[in-house]
This record gives structure tokens, C-alpha cells and sequence, in this order.
């Protein structure tokens, strides 16, 4: 199966960004290796077009959607059990990843389902495209409240909602009850002067997007993607605010955990199917399934619940989340929870402080995300498609080459920014290449495709 | 007292491959479990019996305090030291308790203070008792005593056993003087002042204008006149004739003239208004004085100083001072004629002198000129018989011997016989060691050598395929081991005898110390920090001043202790005219909070105040407030010079909510020590003492132990009281700890199991006190010391109350289930899931083990983690590690968050057998 990797660089404004995204996780290019990992379910967005998406002058929500669904090449449950549901659409097991442009600086990103990212599946058009927003459970009709959407990658909820205004149902009159219904205008949003509440923010770089341009890493394999953000120069971006006063010597030496980095000039994500930690298998795949195909019957034998994982971060340590995008008999995102804090029912799975990666020898030990759990089960499996490690022990953009599972090949991590300033903290290690061959080797291109074909070792056709 | 109910059987943590026949002789393990214990004092020390007895850990030495004597003032402190590798009496797990000494004879003599040595010649003691009390008759034997220095009495033997009586005396004074006749001068030497009939400065009594005898200079041949109506025939004489007086005593001392003069013990009344034999006619003389006649009394013993006595001088051992009487004798008058004009009347004077007359018991033969000493006498006491309790104050000083670490001084070399060789491995067989108790095993590093055998220095690299064959008997377990050998080919052939072991000594300590019945401490370190006088070392800051103390578990102890106050702050200094402004002045009825500062009006002292200093704050002979000096406030006014009078900032983490009395001062010096704070549970290892005060019954203390050819662990825990009540412990603000434990292991290849023995060598200590859990590296192959928390370290936590995750500040500490810089979280201490899909639980090693060099891919295979809600405490639970063909049983304990949720521990125990 395929096994896609695209480093690109230098996009001034979130618009050109997303397109290429989008243009990278639907091609279906040589550079994709004729494989399509995602497919394009809502928004405005041709496939191979280099027109932008987000049409200038549209608001949030609407027109500023982008919905895209995992495809088999991303996602071994993909194409399997769609059930269509009484009343219009359909349902499967594949989990949707949605891009949100709130204003010209700010950008949302939303993993979740069917439910919760409606699409073209939808037979009535007016939900499609219409995020699914949480409530705060109340049993009172006139204290319930619309909170923010499911399966947000954030990391403060979103504030910017008026209690009277986003109630469902109470103080509300009648008349106006299906206004608001129907009116996504009046849905909460996020706070866009606060980056913890969104994935990407550009505020501070109003006016000035040229001079921080935004570079992406996409690694879409079998059983999962990665999608890292950066902004140039980050490793020397202040950890606090610039002051009028220009670089203050407070900013420089600040180690305040509290401080956002720079306004957050790293920001990524990873959602994936877990992988077995002895044998790499993806958790989902034949292979666990007694090798037996879905069209043979394998739905049947799959007795796993398949969890999809999503944890994202920003450069604050504190500012780690992980929810489950969906299992196999939960269809809607699970609430989030921090990725590097034991919490209830959630221990953490990555380390995100200045650490001790050296070891006695002089090699430095890169550490899959494991740990994983559900809020029902806990499982020995890992992430593979990112490590994290030392900042200092590697520098951003490296290369290692590692054999791990019972792999007959190398895999290639490369080490993204780290997480502090200086080039301190926790730097994680993006899956970059994996069973390559010897003719892939020359087509590692820095700022494009970096394309690989995968053998048939992690995850077989159904 | 306490009982045993469980005594697990010896188990074996290696696997076996083929039989278990004779297992136990391969066992690398034990674990034990005892419950029933009312004090803490009372578990460690069967802990520390079942340790001495497994040979896990040696007693390197024991400080006991002692309290019996005196419950109120609990002085002593008296090391009783133990023989290296001594195995105690198993029948008498009773080495903890305190002697008892119990008087033997009271003595004679003694005064409330005296300080006495023991008085044996030869004996190599320096001990000293000081009296407390003494008998209120005449006699004046001691009814008790503390024993006051630590003396290195009894350092070789047993303390259990015989001959300890002990005989004290009172030391001799720091005065004393010369018998040389009329004058008096003192020995600065030593001893009491004894002097025959010397002069006493005093001057007499007016009498009047009656005329009497020309006075002359000593009343020998003197005759004289008293006043009618004299009070007191002692006192006052009315006539004074040689005739009356003893013949011999001539001149100017009664015992000059005929030396040696033998003084019998007959005391020759005085009657007033009788002639002849008026004067004592037989005694010692003094004119001490009533100062100095208060260090004599009835009972002393009084003795011939050596050396100077005359030689044929005599005082027979044991003679007692048997009376004490005062006397002024009128030896003359002073005739003194009035000034003025013209003939003026004379008065007359009395001239008077005082002297001191001791009675002896015997009689005894001396001479001018001789020096005396005087004490108290006969008191002795007996310390041949311990307590049935186990002593309240104790430290013990253990180290870990080559049962429990590899690299411990007292490994013996492993022999074994060479069966085949292939390339750089060698297959050995009959292997053995010189213990009989456990079995032989070879660790990666060990220098293998043989004398007909070219090994080249070889070192083992790696060990696979260890396989214990099933005839084991005896000492000579035949193992069969692969043994890689990098870079160096055996040609030995097939039956070769080679040599393993390690040339370095990697041993580590732990001191255990009790600081009460319900309060011990742990502490884990090298001989470095816990050396043999059981001294427990400190870790200083920048200004000298102690922040923790060496490798104590728990959360670091709070109570500082400053230096003792002195002129100069080398020694700490009492800040009387001291003044605190801005927000707080020291007066009636005021509340210190938040940042303050305070003033220094008049300072003398000659170091200067620094950051880093304690501010204490006293009341009414209580310290209230201890705060730490932030800076010194700038700029300095005029006269001013750092670190002397001005202004200071404290550290704004003061809370201080009470009043702060009038008569209040500050106190600003070094920390010098610090003690743990019985009121907070998260310090010491088991904190007891204000929840169970006088109640202990309803809390009996069990404890588990188990130890590998790698490490120990050692819980304690009180019954099912953790699984009841403790629902807010979690929160850290209620008194509970329930549960405390700790884990000290080499850690051991994820891969292989193999404990790692090269390299740094770390040795990891995990505990869990009061619901917090910290770990440190106890040691390393260079590294003396145990490792300790950054003064700023924080952690993120997750707030059961408040669902949030919150930033703790955990200084001098690094937590072992939150990540902080450079090192990784290793247990989830929260709510967890560990149930799987396929309806099994997953029991996790500790892993991500750091120290502050290097990341070790290794794990603590000692304890496994789980959620607290799949295995009650208790239970067994079978878990498969290092693909070994025998599965491990591991015991599960309490949970750490209430009805069984959280983090439960579990241990290893045995292994399964069917």
C-alpha cells in the first residue's frame, strides 16, 4: 500500500496553505503514487485546482468548511459497514477530518465522523457541512447551551459564545427557536485572539505574513496521518509577546511554562490506528483479523473496536490533547484530554519537557506515543508515526533511520522544530519514509514529494 | 506484639527449566509479609530482622536514644554498634530495645547535676550519666540519672550479653588546693580545697570594750575569753587552752609537727562554758568557705590526690566524708584606739576564724602538704537486661549485601566449569558460589579469570540462555549458562574452571530511623552520606543553610532547625532589636501575610545576613513563623552595609495568619538541620503520630517485603483502612497515608531481564509517601551521592477536585508520576484503565527510567502497575515476563485512591507453580 510523505514551504496565509493541503491529501498523483488517501466530502474545492479555498468574503461556518473523509489507503476500516441511516445519509467506519477558516488569520481543525463532519452523504443539503456542536448537557431548557464542536483540536474551549444568545432553547422565543436552529451564525466560536482555541493562528503575523512564512509536513500512510505547521525562523521566535520595545532581555531568558512559544509557531496533529508494539501491525488490519479480508467476511471476525487516535500539541507543555476519534461502536469523538498529564482514566503518552533522551552509549532513544486508552479498555499498541526525543539530541529536519517492529526495512523519522525556544524541549519525530526501495531513493525531494511504496507489511488490501 | 500471619516460602525468581526439585536452593528470592504491629518501631525492627536474616542487608551500626530513664528529657544518645555480618538471635528479634539500667547502689554523695564517669580503670569507656535525682537523707545516693555523651562503650560485643554493670563516680573538681598550713592557694588542676587549720580572711565580732588576753596568731596555746551569753558553744568558746587541744598540734597546723599524724574518727565534744576539750580533737580541717563547702558533702568520697601525697600518706579506699561541721574560732582580739582629740577609749575586736571540719569514716593517715580530691561514691548501675519494648528513637545504618546487589562489597567470585566453547561464547556448567543460601549467578560485567587460561581481561558482555539443570544440591548448583565473551576466543578446554566476579564495589546503604513510636524516616544513599556513627548527612544551599537531608524519602522535611544563637552567624544570631514594617510590626495583635519586610536596627554581629538566611520568628519561647530572606532591600541608606543593619525582603510564600504576640523577636541564621514534621503525611516514610496518638489498636501496621538478586521492596500499609477511608487523602489535605512504600533496584534489560550490572550502574529508588511518589538514583558507578529535585521543579498534575490539571511545585524533589526536565514520569497514579478488549488487564513495569545523564531503555521489573479496580489488594497475579517458561507471581497491594481505584502496585512474590 502506499505510503505518502510532502514537506512544502513558504505559504504567507492560511488560504494558500489549506489549499495545498487539500490538493496534497486528495491527489491522486504520481506523487501520491496514483493512491488517494482522503476524499473530498464538503467545501468548497476542486481536487487539482489551484484555485483558494475559503472564498474571500464568506464567514464561518458558512463556506469556510472543508471536509474530507479517510479512504482505505489512510484508514483500514474505511470502506467497510456503510450503513445508510433512516431519515437521509449514510454512516461507515471511517473517521473525517475538517479545516475551519474563522477569519483570514485562524484556522480550525476538526476530526470526527460522519455524525459530527457532515458531507455529501447528507441527502438534506443544509446539514451538510454544518458542524455538530456539543452541548453543556443541561436538563434545564432554559440553561442549555451550545459549546464548541465535537472533536476540536484545541486547547482551551471556545469562549466566544453569549450564553443568552447560543441557549438552545430557554429565554428564547418560540418564533426564534428555528432561526437559531437553522442559523449557524449564532453558534459559538472560537476567541481568535487566543491560539490555544485554535490550531493555527496568524494574528500576530498581521500585515506581516511574508515575514513568518508557514511550512507543512504531511505523512499520510496506511494507517494514519501526520500534519505538523511551522513558522520560519521559530527556533529564535520569543516564547513571550514582543514588547514595543523590540527583543527584551524578560523574553529571551523567559522559562515561564505558562508562556505560550511564540504564539504557538509549531502546531501538528496525528491521527492514526493504533499499531501492535511487538509486531507493527495496525490494529484494524487483516493481520489482527486472522489475516482475513473485510470481503471475506473479516468484518465479522474483527473483534477489536478499532479505536482511531487523535493527539495534537502546541509548544506549551501543558498545551498536549488527545481524544479518540471514533471506535468502531462509538461514532462520535470522545472529549479531549491531556496528552502528557495522567488523568482520569487517561494516563499521558508523551513526554513534552526538556529530557533525558542520551543513553549510556551515546544513542539517543526516540519514544513511540503509547500509553493509549480508551475511556473502556487500555491497549498495549503504539503510534508510530511519530516519536518524541530530546530536542537537543537531534536538530530540526534531521533524518534517523531506525528499524523497529519485526520490519525487514528502515524507517526514516525526521525530526520536526522542538518545542521550546532555542531548540530546547521535546522535539517530535514524524514517520518520513518506510520500505522504500532502491529506486525510491532518489526522489527525496526537500521540498516536495517524498513518495514511497509501501509493500504489503502493515496493512493489506481487503 | 506483633505476629506473624503470612510467611511466604522462600520463592525463585530465576526460572527454572526443567524441575523444580530442590528449587529453593536456586531461589534468588524472598518475600515476607507480617501484619499486627501497633508502632512502626515495633515493624522495622522485625523488618530489619527478616532483612539481617535473608542477608539482604547488613547492620552496619545502631544509634539508639534513650528514653526510658527519663520520659521528659530524653538526652542520651547512645550508639551501640553491631559487628559487621552479625546475625542476630532469632529468638531474640529484641536489638532495637533499649537497655535497661536500673540502679544497682545508689551510692553516697551525690548532688542533682553531677556529672559522672565511668569509673573503671582499664575499661575503654567514656560514658557519663548526670544525677537527677538524689535521695533527700543524709546519705544522698542517686535515685536517677540520664546517660548524657555517646560513648563508644560496648563497641564489639553483643549487647546483649553480660558484665555491664557499670560504676560511676563524680568527676573530680576543678579546684583545689594545697594543705600548706596557714595559707590558702589554689591548684588549678583539680580536686577540693583541704587545708588544716588554714586562715580564713574573715574578721570578728565587736565585742565591746571589755579587756582580754593579747590576741596571738593561732590559737594553739591561746587563751581567751568568750562573752557571756554566746549562743552557740560551736560558735562561741569561752575560755581556749592549749591544755585542751590534742598534743602535737604545735605551730601553725595541727598536723605539722609530728608528721604523719594518724587522725581517729572520735569526735570530742564541745561544751560551753567547760575548758579542756572543747575543740574537735580529731578530723580534717578546711577554711573553704561556704561556697566551696557546697561541692563537699556527707558521702563523698575523699581520696589522695597522686603524687603528691607524702609516702607513707594514707586514705584508705572508700572513706566517706561522715559529718560536715562550719565553726568560727575566736583566736584573739584587736585592740583599735578611737581617733580625736586628746585620749581616746580602745575597742576590741574579736578576730575570728572560720573553718570547715569534715569527719571521716575512717581514720586516716596524712600529712601537710598532701592534695585531696573528693566525689560522690558508689553509685553503679546494671544495663545487662534489655527492654521488652522496642526503643522509640533509633537509627539504623544497613547496607545492602550481595543477596539483593550484585555489586555489593561482600559478593564472593562465582566458579564455574567450561563445558563447550563456541567462537566468543563459552557454555558453562557447575556453577557455584560459596553461599549456600541462593544461588550462584553470573552478571554482565563480571571479570572472569583463570590462572592456565588466557582470558585476556575478558569481561562478560552478555548472558543468554541461562539454564539451571535439575540437579541442584548443596552449594554446587549445576547451572548451564551461555556466556558471551566479546572479542576474546576461550581456548579453554571442555572442564576448564574459570573464575566471574566484579572488581568494584558498587554497595549502597539505607538508614532507617525512628524518630517515635509512629514516625520513621528512610533514607537511601551510599557509606558516603550514612557513615558509621550513624550520622545521617545534609544537603546545603549556596549560603550553607540545609534544605533536605540526604536521600530521605517522602517529600522533603519542613521543620528547619537553626543554628544555635552566638555573636557570630557562622553559629546563627538572635535579632532582638529587630523591626518589622511596612505591612507588619511585631506587636500585639498583628498578622503577618504576603511579602514583608523587616528591619535590622542594630546588628553586631560579624557575618554578614544573606539570602537564603531563616527568618524566624519568636514568641514566647515558640518559634511561629519561619520564612526565608529573599534580598536585602536597595539602595542601602546611608550607614548601611550589606548583610548588616537595613532592610530586608522575606520570601513572599509567608503565611502567617495568627497574632504576633508582643514580646516577639526575630531570629535570622543558617538552617543547621531540619526534622520531619509529624503533622504533615507526606514526610518521614510512615507519619503517624497524630492520627493514631493513643489508639494505635485500631490500626495495625502490616508490612510486605521482597527481595530479588536486584533490589527490595519494603510497604507498609494498615489493613483495609485505605480501602474504607480515605476518600479526600488524594488531595493531600487530610492526615491519611495509609499505604507507604519504596522500591530500590537495579533495573534489569527490557529484553532479557538481565539486571544491569556495566556501565553507570544506576540503582533506582522509587517511594511513595502519604500519596506522593518521588524517585531518585540512589547511586551510581561514580556517582556517591543520591540524586535530588532542582529547587524549582514543578510538575503538572491532574486535580480529582477540580478536573483540571494544575502546575505543583515539588522542590528538592523529582516526582515519579509527572514528567519534569530530564526526567520521565514512570507510574500513573490516577484513575486508569487497564482492562483490554480481549477482557485481560495489562500489569506494566516502571519504564522511561532517566537519571540526570542518561536514558536507560531498561525497567523495574521488581513492581508492576495496574488500575486499582481489576486486582484486589492481595491478590496474586501470574504475569509472563522476559519470554521466561515459568510465569511470575506478583501480590497486588493497595490502591491508591479510594474504593480500590487508581494506581494499584503490585510485587513480586514467587513464581507459579501449578
Amino acid at each position: 500500500m502506499a505510503f505518502t510523505y510532502y514537506i512544502k514551504n513558504g505559504f504567507s496565509n492560511i488560504r494558500q496553505l489549506v489549499t495545498s493541503i487539500a490538493n496534497d491529501l486528495t491527489s491522486v498523483a504520481t506523487s501520491a503514487n496514483g493512491v488517494q488517501y482522503f476524499q473530498h466530502v464538503y467545501g468548497s474545492f476542486s481536487a487539482g485546482s489551484s484555485q483558494l479555498v475559503f472564498p474571500k468574503g464568506t464567514r464561518y461556518p458558512e463556506g469556510n468548511v472543508l471536509i474530507f473523509e479517510s479512504k482505505l489507503a489512510v484508514d483500514p476500516m474505511a470502506n467497510v459497514n456503510t450503513v445508510t441511516l433512516a431519515g437521509g445519509g449514510t454512516i461507515n467506519a471511517a473517521w473525517r477530518l475538517a479545516f475551519v477558516l474563522h477569519d483570514d488569520q485562524t484556522l480550525t481543525v476538526h476530526a470526527g465522523t460522519r455524525l459530527t463532519l457532515p458531507g455529501v452523504e447528507q441527502t438534506d443539503p443544509t446539514l451538510r457541512g454544518n458542524l455538530v456542536f456539543l452541548t453543556n448537557r443541561a436538563t434545564d431548557p432554559n440553561l442549555l447551551e451550545f459549546r464548541e464542536p465535537a472533536g476540536c483540536m484545541n486547547v482551551s474551549p471556545w469562549s466566544q459564545y453569549d450564553p443568552y444568545k447560543y441557549k438552545i432553547f430557554g429565554n428564547v422565543a418560540a418564533a426564534s427557536i428555528s432561526t437559531l436552529r437553522t442559523n449557524p451564525a449564532v453558534l459559538p466560536g472560537p476567541n481568535v485572539q487566543i491560539p490555544n482555541e485554535v490550531f493555527i493562528s496568524r494574528l500576530s503575523s498581521s500585515g506581516a505574513e511574508s515575514a513568518y512564512p508557514m511550512n507543512y509536513s504531511l505523512t499520510m500512510s496506511s494507517r494514519g496521518m501526520v500534519l505538523a505547521v511551522w513558522e520560519d525562523n521559530q527556533e529564535e521566535i520569543p516564547e513571550t509577546q514582543l514588547g514595543s520595545g523590540g527583543w527584551g532581555l524578560q523574553s529571551l531568558s523567559s522559562t515561564d511554562l505558562s508562556n505560550v512559544y511564540g504564539n504557538s509557531p509549531v502546531r501538528w496533529f496525528a491521527i492514526q490506528r493504533a499499531v501492535d508494539r511487538e509486531t507493527g501491525h495496525v490494529r484494524g488490519g487483516y493481520r489482527l483479523r486472522g489475516n482475513v479480508a473485510y470481503s471475506t467476511g473479516g468484518v465479522l471476525n474483527e473483534k477489536s473496536r478499532c479505536p482511531v487516535f487523535c493527539v495534537f500539541g502546541t509548544s506549551n507543555p501543558n498545551e498536549y490533547r488527545k481524544f479518540v476519534v471514533r471506535e468502531n461502536d462509538v461514532l462520535v469523538p470522545s472529549p479531549k484530554r491531556p496528552a502528557a498529564v495522567n488523568t482520569v482514566d487517561s494516563p499521558a503518552i508523551l513526554n513534552p519537557l526538556q529530557q533525558q533522551s542520551v543513553t549510556e552509549q551515546g544513542e539517543f532513544v526516540v519514544t513511540f506515543l503509547n500509553n493509549l486508552s480508551t475511556s473502556r479498555f487500555r491497549y498495549g499498541d503504539e503510534m508510530d508515526l511519530i516519536g518524541t526525543v530530546g530536542a537537543e539530541v537531534v536538530g530540526g529536519g534531521t533524518n534517523i533511520e531506525v528499524k523497529v517492529y519485526q520490519d525487514g526495512y528502515t524507517r526514516t523519522y525526521t525530526a520536526v522544530y522542538a518545542n521550546r525556544q532555542y531548540g530546547n524541549g521535546m522535539r517530535i519525530m514524524v514517520l518520513t519514509k518506510a520500505d522504500y526501495r532502491d529506486e525510491d531513493k532518489n526522489t527525496g525531494l526537500v521540498t516536495s514529494n517524498v513518495s514511497v511504496v509501501l509493500d504489503d507489511i502493515i496493512y493489506p488490501a481487503p | 506484639m506483633a505476629s506473624t500471619v503470612a510467611n511466604s516460602p522462600i520463592t525463585n525468581l530465576v526460572p527454572v527449566w526443567s524441575s523444580d526439585d530442590d528449587r529453593e536452593k536456586l531461589l534468588q528470592f524472598r518475600s515476607i509479609e507480617r501484619t499486627g504491629y501497633l508502632t512502626v518501631t515495633e515493624l522495622v525492627r522485625d523488618f530489619l530482622y527478616d532483612a539481617t536474616q535473608e542477608q539482604a542487608l547488613t547492620i552496619v551500626n545502631v544509634s539508639i536514644v534513650e528514653t526510658h530513664l527519663s520520659n521528659a528529657n530524653a538526652k542520651s544518645y547512645f550508639p551501640e554498634r553491631f559487628q559487621q555480618n552479625t546475625v542476630l538471635d532469632p529468638t531474640q528479634p529484641k536489638f532495637l530495645s533499649q537497655r535497661i539500667r536500673t540502679i544497682n547502689t545508689a551510692g553516697a554523695g551525690y548532688q542533682v547535676g553531677d556529672i559522672l564517669t565511668h569509673f573503671v580503670t582499664g575499661a575503654n569507656a567514656n560514658v557519663q550519666v548526670v544525677v537527677t535525682e538524689v535521695d533527700t537523707d543524709n546519705v544522698k545516693g542517686v535515685k536517677s540519672f540520664e546517660v548524657l555523651n555517646s560513648g563508644t562503650y560496648n563497641t564489639t560485643v553483643n549487647p546483649l550479653g553480660t558484665n555491664k554493670r557499670l560504676e560511676f563516680r563524680r568527676r573530680v573538681n576543678t579546684k583545689a588546693a594545697m594543705v600548706k598550713g596557714q595559707d590558702f592557694s589554689y591548684d588549678n588542676n583539680s580536686g577540693n580545697i583541704f587545708i588544716f587549720q588554714s586562715r580564713h580572711s574573715g574578721n570578728g565580732y565587736v565585742s565591746g570594750t571589755q579587756a582580754g588576753p593579747t590576741p596571738v596568731p593561732a590559737f594553739n596555746g591561746v587563751v581567751y575569753t568568750t562573752p557571756a551569753g554566746a549562743p552557740d558553744p560551736l560558735y562561741w568558746s569561752d575560755s581556749f587552752t592549749s591544755t585542751s587541744m590534742p598534743a602535737g598540734r604545735g605551730g601553725t597546723a595541727n598536723v605539722n609537727s609530728t608528721s604523719p599524724y594518724t587522725i581517729t574518727t572520735a569526735l570530742t565534744s564541745i561544751v560551753a562554758g567547760s575548758t579542756g576539750t572543747r575543740w574537735p580533737s580529731d578530723g580534717i580541717w578546711s577554711n573553704i568557705g561556704a561556697s566551696q563547702n557546697t561541692e563537699i558533702f556527707i558521702g563523698s568520697e575523699i581520696l589522695l590526690k597522686p603524687g603528691n601525697a607524702n609516702v607513707l600518706s594514707f586514705i584508705p579506699p572508700g572513706t566517706l566524708i561522715t559529718r560536715i561541721d562550719e565553726i568560727e574560732v575566736v583566736t584573739g582580739l584587736i585592740s583599735k584606739t578611737r581617733t580625736g582629740i586628746g585620749p581616746q577609749p580602745t575597742d576590741y575586736y574579736e578576730d575570728t576564724r572560720k573553718f570547715i571540719w569534715f569527719t571521716t569514716s575512717q581514720n586516716l593517715q596524712i600529712d601537710k602538704g598532701d592534695h585531696f580530691y573528693v566525689r560522690g561514691n558508689g553509685f553503679t548501675f546494671n544495663d545487662n537486661t534489655t527492654s521488652s519494648d522496642t526503643a522509640d528513637v533509633f537509627t539504623v545504618i544497613t547496607q545492602a549485601k550481595a543477596r539483593i546487589d550484585p555489586l555489593a562489597s561482600d559478593r564472593q567470585p562465582v566458579t564455574a566449569n567450561v563445558s563447550s566453547i563456541n567462537g566468543n561464547s563459552v557454555r558453562l556448567i557447575n556453577i557455584r558460589h560459596g553461599w549456600a543460601d541462593w544461588a550462584p549467578t553470573i552478571f554482565e560485567g563480571m571479570v572472569i579469570t583463570h590462572g592456565a587460561v588466557d582470558t585476556n581481561g575478558a569481561t562478560v558482555a552478555n548472558i543468554a540462555n541461562i539454564q539451571y539443570s535439575k540437579t541442584v544440591g548443596g552449594t554446587t548448583a549445576n547451572i548451564v549458562t551461555d556466556v558471551a565473551i566479546p572479542g576474546t576466543v576461550l581456548t579453554s578446554p571442555a572442564g576448564t574452571g574459570l573464575t566471574f566476579t566484579f572488581n568494584t564495589d558498587q554497595s549502597y546503604r539505607l538508614a532507617f530511623e525512628a524518630n517515635g513510636k509512629q514516625t520513621l524516616s528512610i533514607y537511601a544513599g551510599t557509606a558516603v552520606q550514612f557513615r558509621d556513627d550513624c550520622k545521617i548527612a545534609k544537603v546545603t544551599d549556596y549560603t550553607g543553610s540545609v534544605t533536605d537531608l540526604s536521600g530521605i524519602m517522602g517529600d522533603v522535611p519542613s521543620i528547619p532547625v537553626l543554628s544555635n544563637v552566638s555573636p557570630d552567624l557562622n553559629g546563627g544570631e538572635r535579632l532582638n532589636n529587630v523591626r518589622a514594617f511596612v505591612n507588619v510590626s511585631i506587636g500585639a495583635n498583628t498578622t503577618i501575610s504576603g511579602r514583608t519586610q523587616f528591619e535590622v536596627k542594630e546588628y553586631t554581629g560579624n557575618a554578614a545576613i544573606q539570602p537564603g538566611f531563616v527568618v524566624a520568628l519568636h514568641a514566647n519561647g515558640n518559634i511561629k513563623l519561619n520564612t526565608t530572606i529573599e534580598s536585602q532591600i536597595t539602595p542601602l541608606l546611608a550607614g548601611e552595609k550589606p548583610g548588616g543593619v537595613g532592610r530586608y525582603l522575606i520570601a513572599n510564600n509567608v503565611v502567617y495568619t495568627a497574632n504576633v504576640p508582643s514580646t516577639s523577636n526575630l531570629t535570622v541564621g543558617r538552617v543547621v538541620d531540619r526534622r520531619v514534621d509529624v503533622n504533615d503525611i507526606t514526610q518521614g516514610f510512615v507519619n503517624r503520630s497524630i492520627r493514631v496518638t493513643n489508639h494505635p489498636e485500631s490500626y495495625p501496621l502490616s508490612y510486605f517485603t521482597s527481595f530479588t538478586n536486584r533490589g527490595l521492596f519494603f510497604g507498609v500499609w494498615e489493613g483495609t483502612w485505605s480501602i474504607m477511608q480515605k476518600t479526600r487523602a488524594r488531595q493531600l489535605n487530610e492526615k491519611d497515608a495509609w499505604f507507604s512504600w519504596f522500591l530500590i533496584q537495579r533495573p534489569v534489560n527490557r529484553k532479557t531481564g538481565q539486571v544491569r550490572t556495566t556501565g553507570q550502574s544506576p540503582v533506582f529508588c522509587i517511594n511513595s509517601v502519604g500519596y506522593k511518589y518521588w524517585k531518585f538514583v540512589v547511586r551510581e558507578r561514580d556517582v556517591m551521592h543520591p540524586t535530588q529535585g532542582d529547587s524549582a521543579t514543578t510538575a503538572f498534575y491532574y486535580n480529582d477536585l477540580t478536573g483540571k490539571t494544575e502546575v505543583r511545585a515539588t522542590p528538592y524533589r523529582v516526582p515519579a508520576d509527572a514528567h519534569t526536565e530530564d526526567s520521565h514520569g514512570i507510574l500513573n497514579t490516577t484513575h486508569q484503565i487497564a482492562l483490554t478488549e480481549d477482557s485481560k488487564y495489562l500489569v506494566s513495569f516502571l519504564y522511561n527510567l532517566t537519571t540526570p545523564r542518561f536514558r536507560y531503555s531498561d525497567e523495574l521489573d521488581m513492581i508492576g502497575q495496574t488500575a486499582g479496580d481489576v486486582s484486589m489488594a492481595s491478590s496474586d497475579i501470574k504475569i509472563t515476563a522476559y519470554s521466561e517458561a515459568t510465569q511470575r507471581v506478583y501480590k497486588a497491594l493497595s490502591a491508591n485512591l479510594p474504593y480500590n481505584a487508581g494506581l494499584r502496585v503490585s510485587v513480586i512474590k514467587d513464581i507459579y507453580t501449578a
